[in-house]
């Protein structure tokens, strides 16, 4: 195309007629768009926004976590001394941080983001808040574990950080799932796919978790310290992201 | 620039004058965008409106880089593509079915309608064209908007031109001829 036909075409796109709008017509947008104005939102503390979210978790999600958790306890605590206490934490540790995930990205369709344009509250510290929650509900749960486990003389700080650092450094990955592809599905399959590789791995070879029991102290420290690091960046970066993020077919 | 700045803070501050200024600013400018390529007033209201509130909704997350249009189109785009999708429509077949056009010159002519014939290209082809030569994006900005690479914009404009063209000279489709 030369420059001719070049400017030719733009002389034709000057010619288009496009059908006028009137004045009351585009004031009516701007007294519709008027209700979506940053600060006509709530102010809303966060702590209000987590007791929020703390009442709109499902029951299932409680249910699965408490099952899981009076599970591991009860294998740790009365199976045979052939299972190991850092196998069982290894494995079932990120399990409630990525249900809560998974929750989070099953319950966004295109409906609820436009509910969400009109909550009294920001959306972002909405999703940090379930996250909050699902982080929290974790510790109670490796806290419920450890404890039982420690009438097994084994060492609770050591049990402790295996199963934190196994939960930030797969909700880490969980996290850079959700980012990159935004549904719940990928973020499903990272959690079967840590029970089934850790679950087979161990149950075959005990040699893992020899590992893990010898590494020092300060060297599990700095793994957990690590982890803890990737999780929170990622979070942040999940934060900042959330507002623009393509989940399902919602784009913005 | 610098005022388009400071009116996009002051909207990130709750100001609804700040608000209806940008709105009236660009409603034109979006509302021509959805027309171009959908041919329906209402339609393009709905649209219009839609964009505005996703913007006035997300304005928080505009970093003021670049410039505010590329950003404001980036959504208008993002918008079509979602109400396409929705619609499962395949705008050039179903809107123009029974609406050939056809000129008698081999020149191209000004009496034929631009806007019919756009809606005649594959809407990949459309998109930039209507974005470079009717708001005048240069070919860096509407790769950003569209989120595509400057090589791929450059290639669909110039077939979109292409077709334009001989669609304009009154080859159906520019098909045959």
């Amino acid at each position: 195309m030369d420059n001719q036909d070049d400017s030719f075409i733009s002389e034709l796109f000057e010619k288009i007629e496009i059908p006028a709008v009137s004045a009351d017509e585009i004031e009516f947008v701007c007294d519709t768009a008027a209700n979506y104005l940053p600060n006509t939102q709530k102010k809303t503390s966060f702590w209000e926004i987590i007791l929020l979210e703390l009442s709109t978790v499902s029951l299932l999600f409680w249910a699965i976590c408490a099952a899981i958790m009076v599970f591991s306890a009860i294998m740790i605590r009365y199976a045979s001394l052939e299972i190991s206490a850092i196998a069982v934490i290894a494995v079932i540790s990120p399990i409630p941080l990525l249900l809560c995930i998974i929750e989070l990205l099953k319950n966004r369709n295109p409906a609820v983001t436009e509910l969400e344009k009109v909550c009294k509250y920001n959306i972002t510290q909405l999703y940090v808040a379930k996250l909050m929650i699902g982080l929290f509900c974790n510790l109670v749960f490796l806290s419920f574990i450890t404890v039982f486990a420690a009438g097994r003389d084994i060492d609770v700080v050591r049990i402790m950080l295996t199963g934190s650092t196994v939960m930030f450094l797969l909700g880490f990955i969980a996290l850079i799932v959700t980012c990159k592809i935004g549904k719940s599905l990928p973020v499903m399959g990272v959690l079967a796919g840590w029970i089934l590789i850790s679950s087979v791995f161990i149950s075959q070879d005990n040699y893992l978790v020899e590992i893990i029991s010898n590494i020092q102290l300060m060297g599990l420290v700095a793994f957990f310290i690590i982890s803890a690091v990737l999780f929170s960046y990622y979070l942040y970066v999940f934060a900042k992201q959330i507002q623009f993020l393509r989940i399902g077919d919602i784009e913005v | 620039m610098v005022d388009e700045i400071k009116i996009i803070d002051r909207i990130k501050n709750g100001d609804r004058y700040a608000m209806d200024m940008l709105i009236k600013t660009y409603y034109q400018s979006v509302f021509a965008y959805f027309y171009c390529h959908t041919g329906s007033r209402e339609v393009s209201m709905d649209l219009t409106q839609e964009v505005f509130i996703k913007v006035i909704t997300y304005i928080e997350g505009y970093k003021n880089k670049g410039r505010f249009k590329a950003w404001l189109f980036t959504v208008a785009a993002n918008h079509l593509r979602n109400h396409w999708k929705h619609q499962r429509v395949h705008h050039t077949e179903n809107e123009l079915k029974g609406n050939m056009i056809y000129i008698d010159s081999d020149d191209m002519s000004e009496k034929l309608d631009l806007k019919q014939a756009l809606l005649r290209i594959p809407h990949d082809q459309r998109e930039p064209i209507i974005l470079k030569y009717y708001y005048g994006f240069t070919t860096k900005e509407i790769s950003e908007i569209l989120a595509e690479k400057e090589p791929t914009i450059k290639g669909r404009i110039r077939y979109g031109l292409e077709k334009l063209k001989k669609i304009l000279r009154g080859e159906p489709d520019g098909q045959s001829r």
